[in-house]
């Protein structure tokens, strides 16, 4: 079979259009295009010449229509002649993934119970000429047998179907009802639902379209507030009209269509009004994230921003001829003096706007997208951290301070003292002792097993130390809240303070309610100056094979009891084959201990959603 | 104290005992009733309200039926002249403690016009089927009324249980006369509220309601009323404009913005994504508030028993269910359809004859939203209907799944491949000693353990193997549970022979974590570690499966257990870890 044509409708934007052609000159040639123009005179001139200039490199079919013919009957005027079974429906602003296209292609090809198949999408969106953001807006799977399941599935999370290789027959079916009736703020949904109703819809695993906005052009859309309502008889004929394709497609009877269709855009109604699907609790471990094609479309985007990945490496030059076409249609005379949302064709058509409809700076109802970050137009990087800098204040005795066997050194984060940064390498300076400890093995673990950006460490720990020296009126607490005051007030900054002591109180056999009693002091002083802190509380006693179970005791339940704080690792599990000297660590348990502690401070890093 | 205004509609049985109620608990209380019942009923209601039976003060008054519900109540209301007025029904029970610290509240503060605590609704769907669900009341003390009625939009709640100034009520009556829609008729009634003035919240119950399958009510058949009447959103979006101008002195055009932004809010919960479903929501002010979370507390333990808030409550619950199971089956509201759409259409069904009451539906196999179960936003229960007490309590009963090696030791009859259904482990052995050290903790009473064994390759586990087949078949099973597996301690042995790389590791293992999220949407995986030495690229590979998958935990590393004692300790660990509500564990 021949590869179908991508068809892209253009109206008033020859910038932009002329973009998205030399795109697929540079990188997919051997495309055919065909270019549906509805423009005034003067773009269609220039849209004229672009095609002109372009016939020698891409199989360019360029058609001009009357500026006055709506954009469906254009539509229709192209696809119905046409004999190709599959088209790719395109944009004057978007920009295709040509090589996921093709692999759609021939899914699409295998699968005759399927409408459509496409890649996620890559939104760029130009607010200003130097504010970009990129954002993932995956496509998933629905392939269940009953179109009523589909249906149910595809309003639960739906995504634009449009950007896609489609059917042609079911293009043609899609915009002669969308000519009867078009509601910007619905027409997604609604020609997702009617998709889904007519067919499977296929995702691939990787992104297939780059779709872009800028603030220089004119869109479709309602201007805000309760605009989106206003037509409610419209969204009401969009009801009837999905309840009538349940009937037709899933055999339901006429009622239980009609209650369907109206909870299907109920939710549809919703998400208009802000609420989005995977901002609700559960979302992250609904079937519909977890899907397998939404999950390698997310995993593609977050390689695509970050540096080194080969992901980025292959996409990196189609990106920055984008991001260069985006910012020269923004800065052109594409739309020029046309309103910047139209809320119907008809207005759409009926330019020019009045003046307070034009401009840069208005806002629409665009609802949030799913995962968006701050990108860079020099680097094309994200502006965003990855994560949080983790600080970690380690107050106790030896076997959090420099006791242990085997000194290491860590190329992640820094060990502070006095306000300077230290790498993390043993001895870690400001606690006690002169051999290994377990922090650069604690740097190391938490580089790759967390997404923090940058690790902090003030170790204050002192050897030999009981928990009432800690306290308030204790020989160490000083110590202890200059540190905590040197924390407070810095921002995207995770506090975590990790107390590892209570051999010291085994040795003294301190009861559990004097060692609690010290520890809650503690907790409270750490509450008081560094509010929001965690405060990590590992259970240890174990002292020349000896335990105390008063101690751990106490720890467990001063951890418990309080909601700042978190249980730590118990270290005592380490028995003799951890320590040098049945007391102090050899490097297995500093190793171990590390590897313990990673695992529960890990668990306190907000992770980013993977979908 | 303030009077309690009751309107009435055919419900005899139900009123009686909302005064009963009232005459037990608050012998204080001091009642209007404003009767608009049919004749048949009203005569009965004029009978029980002024039997000389009756041991609080009780004004009755008998309205025609075809006067309109707005009506009648601006009838008694701009006939009296009491400053407060607590607005009461005849199917809710008012908690009069709590109204009184309000009334105390709204005296002292002269810019508030409202003052209520939290509502506890009791829903009685089926003889056999009763939920309970928290309406939280949230202070609104800003002074500005735009940002007073932006906080009230961004999670709004029901104003009507509530000790209000006459002269508020009198307005908000005079408005809803003009506008009723059915799912926005509270929002509206809070915005409004909001622009007059200050809102207290109570930190406790003030009121107990009531619904059930037998009584009729204004609800909706349509999901998409607001579409259909959609001139009603914008009459209520011009509404709340003109109070904006009034109160907060925006401009015209300002404040229609302003309304629109409002109205929106409503509509999204009215579609179905009310704040608290929101991902976060216990991080975010709405919940964080002091007075909501106490009120939370109160709903979190009034249906546990043992508790204190219980036994401050015991009496109260067990007039209120008796009384809920007899409107059920009584003659209150006979004839009448279940879902009146319209005040207009309610008035008219008045005049049905009564008849006998209906056949009480069957029990749905509706479950309450587990997502919730774990959360301390957790507004919806089941109860059982004859103690009022949670049916599964989650907080007392830890259910796990194990899957994986045999060191996880399952007790036996609990594997899943011999069709196995939940044990509770008794004997020696890891479980006993990891249930013993969850109680001593506080964390549990109870655990229960399903599980599916075996010391197979890597394979085994994988989409297709025979294990994956077994849970697929088995899971299914335990998710009908009515307390559900919470936990799955997985454990595969990082310690396979050396052609499985990390990626296949990490692809069989993410099959597997698919299928039985597919299956149990709500569980969290605790995953064990091993081969720290021996295989570091697949320990490694463990350690990559946590930090990617969201719902997946630091389960213990077995390579440091030492004996079973230690194990336990670690798998103790892991797994109050884990049942700190998300909330805690991670930074907001």
């Amino acid at each position: 079979m021949s590869d179908a044509p991508l068809l892209i409708p253009t109206r008033n934007r020859p910038t932009a259009l002329s973009s998205v052609l030399h795109y697929l000159a540079r990188f997919a040639s051997d495309t055919r295009v065909i270019v549906a123009d509805g423009s005034g005179l003067e773009a269609a001139e220039e849209n004229a010449q672009t095609a002109a200039e372009l016939g020698a490199r891409l199989a360019l079919d360029y058609q001009h229509f009357p500026a006055d013919l709506p954009l469906f009957d254009r539509l229709l005027s192209v696809l119905t002649p046409l004999t190709d079974d599959l088209v790719i429906m395109g944009s004057d602003d978007d920009y295709p993934l040509m090589e996921t296209l093709r692999d759609a292609q021939k899914t699409l090809e295998r699968s005759p119970d399927a409408v459509t198949a496409m890649g996620g999408k890559l939104g760029l969106k130009l607010s200003a000429p130097n504010q970009a953001e990129l954002s993932l807006r995956p496509s998933r799977s629905l392939t269940q047998k009953s179109a009523e399941a589909r249906l149910r599935s595809y309003a639960r999370w739906p995504f634009s179907t449009t950007y896609a290789v489609t059917r042609r027959t079911q293009l043609i079916a899609r915009y002669t009802r969308a000519r009867d009736l078009f509601l910007p703020d619905f027409f997604d949904v609604a020609v997702g639902l009617h998709d889904a109703a007519c067919g499977q819809v296929l995702a691939l695993p990787q992104l297939g379209y780059v779709t872009t906005r800028n603030y220089g052009h004119a869109y479709l859309r309602t201007p805000g507030g309760l605009a989106f309502i206003e037509n409610a008889p419209g969204i009401l004929k969009l009801v009837t009209d999905t309840a009538a394709d349940l009937v037709e497609y899933s055999g339901m009877d006429g009622d239980a269509a009609q209650d369907l269709a109206e909870q299907l855009f109920r939710s549809a109604v919703g998400q208009n009004a802000g609420a989005m699907a995977h901002e609700m609790r559960g979302f992250a471990t609904s079937r519909d994230a977890l899907d397998a094609s939404a999950l390698a479309q997310g995993a593609e985007f977050d390689a695509l921003l970050k540096e080194g990945t080969q992901e980025r490496s292959a996409f990196l030059p189609y990106l920055s001829m984008i991001v260069d076409g985006v910012q020269r249609s923004a800065a052109s005379k594409d739309n020029a003096n046309e309103a910047r949302f139209s809320p119907t064709l008809d207005a759409q058509s009926s330019a020019p706007a009045p003046a307070e409809a034009q401009g840069a700076g208005q806002q629409s109802a665009a609802p949030p997208v799913f995962r968006t970050r701050p990108l860079d137009l020099n680097t094309l990087l994200p502006l965003d951290a990855d994560g949080p800098t983790l600080h970690i204040i380690a107050v106790g005795q030896s076997n959090i301070a420099n006791h242990g066997v085997g000194r290491a050194r860590s190329d992640f984060g820094a060990a502070m003292l006095g306000g300077e940064r230290a790498p993390i390498a043993d001895p870690i300076p400001g606690a006690s002792g002169a051999e290994g400890s377990i922090w650069p093995r604690f740097a190391d673990n938490m580089a790759a097993r967390s997404d923090i950006a940058d690790l902090i460490l003030t170790n204050i720990a002192q050897g030999g130390t009981s928990a009432d020296d800690w306290a308030p009126g204790g020989p160490h607490h000083e110590r202890l809240t200059e540190a905590l005051a040197a924390a407070a007030g810095r921002t995207n900054v995770l506090n975590v303070v990790v107390w590892h002591q209570g051999e010291r109180d085994t040795l003294l056999g301190t009861s559990r309610a004097t060692y609690a009693a010290a520890l809650r002091d503690i907790r409270d002083t750490v509450r008081a100056m560094l509010p929001g802190a965690h405060i990590v509380i590992c259970r240890a006693s174990l002292r020349a094979a000896q335990t105390s179970r008063a101690v751990i005791t106490a720890q467990t339940n001063v951890a418990l009891a309080h909601e700042d704080c978190v249980l730590g690792p118990n270290t005592d599990v380490l028995g003799a084959s951890y320590r040098r000297d049945g007391t102090h660590f050899n490097t297995e348990g500093l190793d171990a201990f590390a590897d313990l502690l990673c695992d529960t401070i890990a668990g306190l890093i907000p992770r980013q959603r993977k979908v | 104290m303030a009077r309690l205004l009751i309107p009435t509609r055919n419900r005899p049985t139900s009123l009686l005992s909302v005064v009963r109620f009232l005459e037990r608990f608050s012998p204080q209380a001091s009642v209007i009733v404003a009767d608009g019942s049919n004749d048949a009923f009203a005569t009965e209601n004029e009978a029980n309200m002024t039997s000389a039976d009756r041991t609080i003060a009780v004004e009755y008054r008998r309205y025609p039926y075809e006067l309109g519900f707005f009506d009648r109540i601006l009838d008694v209301l701009e006939g009296i002249s009491d400053p407060h007025i607590i607005m009461a029904s005849d199917d809710d029970y008012p908690l009069l403690d709590t109204l009184a610290k309000a009334e105390e509240a709204l005296i002292a503060d002269p810019s508030a016009v409202t003052a209520m605590g939290a509502t506890v609704n009791l829903r009685l769907d089926a003889p056999d089927e009763l939920y309970s669900m928290l309406n939280a009341v949230r202070p609104i003390r800003q002074d500005d009324p735009l940002k007073r009625m932006r906080a009230f939009a961004a999670w709004s709640y029901s104003t009507t249980y509530a000790v209000s100034r006459r002269d508020l009520l009198i307005a908000r009556y005079r408005r809803a006369r003009e506008l009723f829609l059915v799912g926005f008729y509270d929002f509206g009634v809070g915005l409004q509220e909001c622009s007059h003035g200050k809102i207290i919240g109570v930190p406790d119950i003030g009121f107990i309601a009531t619904r059930n399958f037998n009584h009729s009510y204004l609800r909706t058949n349509s999901r998409l009323l607001f579409l259909r009447r959609v001139e009603d959103i914008f009459t209520m979006r011009r509404n709340c404009a003109a109070d904006l101008e009034q109160y907060a002195q925006m401009a015209p055009v300002q404040a229609e913005r302003a309304a629109d932004h409002l109205v929106r809010r409503r509509i999204a919960e009215h579609a179905g994504y009310p704040a608290p479903t929101r991902e976060g929501f216990e991080h975010s002010p709405l919940f964080r508030n002091n007075v909501v979370r106490q009120q939370f507390s109160v709903f979190r333990d009034i249906f546990r028993p043992g508790t204190s808030v219980r036994q401050r409550f015991q009496e109260r619950l067990e007039a209120i269910g008796e009384a809920l199971r007899s409107a059920s089956t009584s003659k209150d509201n006979s004839g009448e359809p279940q879902k009146f759409q319209t005040l207009d259409g309610q008035r008219d069904g008045s005049t049905l004859p009564t008849s006998a009451p209906a056949e009480p539906p069957k029990a749905r196999t509706t479950k309450i939203q587990r997502t919730a179960l774990y959360n301390p936003a957790r507004m919806n229960e089941r109860l059982d209907p004859q103690t009022l007490t949670l049916l599964g309590d989650p907080l007392s009963t830890l259910s796990l799944l194990l899957v994986g090696s045999e060191r996880l030791s399952p007790p036996a009859g609990a594997d899943l491949t011999s069709g196995g259904a939940p044990v509770t482990p008794a004997e020696a052995g890891l479980w006993p000693r990891v249930s013993a050290l969850l109680e001593a903790r506080g964390q549990g009473r109870d655990v229960t353990i399903s599980a599916e064994i075996s010391n197979g390759r890597l394979g085994v586990w994988g989409r297709g193997g025979a294990h994956f087949i077994a849970l697929r078949e088995g899971v299914p099973r335990l998710s009908a549970e009515v307390v559900p597996p919470r936990f799955c301690i997985l454990d595969i042995d990082a310690v396979q022979p050396p052609q499985v790389t990390p990626q296949a590791y990490r692809e069989r293992v993410g099959d597997l974590l698919r299928l039985l999220t597919r299956l149990i949407p709500e569980m969290t995986f605790l995953i064990c570690r091993s081969g720290r030495a021996e295989r570091p690229d697949l320990s490694a590979a463990q350690d990559g499966i946590i930090r990617e998958h969201v719902n997946c935990l630091a389960g213990p590393i077995l390579d440091y257990a030492g004996d079973e004692a230690g194990l336990a300790e670690l798998m103790t660990d892991a797994i109050s870890f884990a049942m700190r509500p998300a909330s805690l564990r991670q930074s907001a």
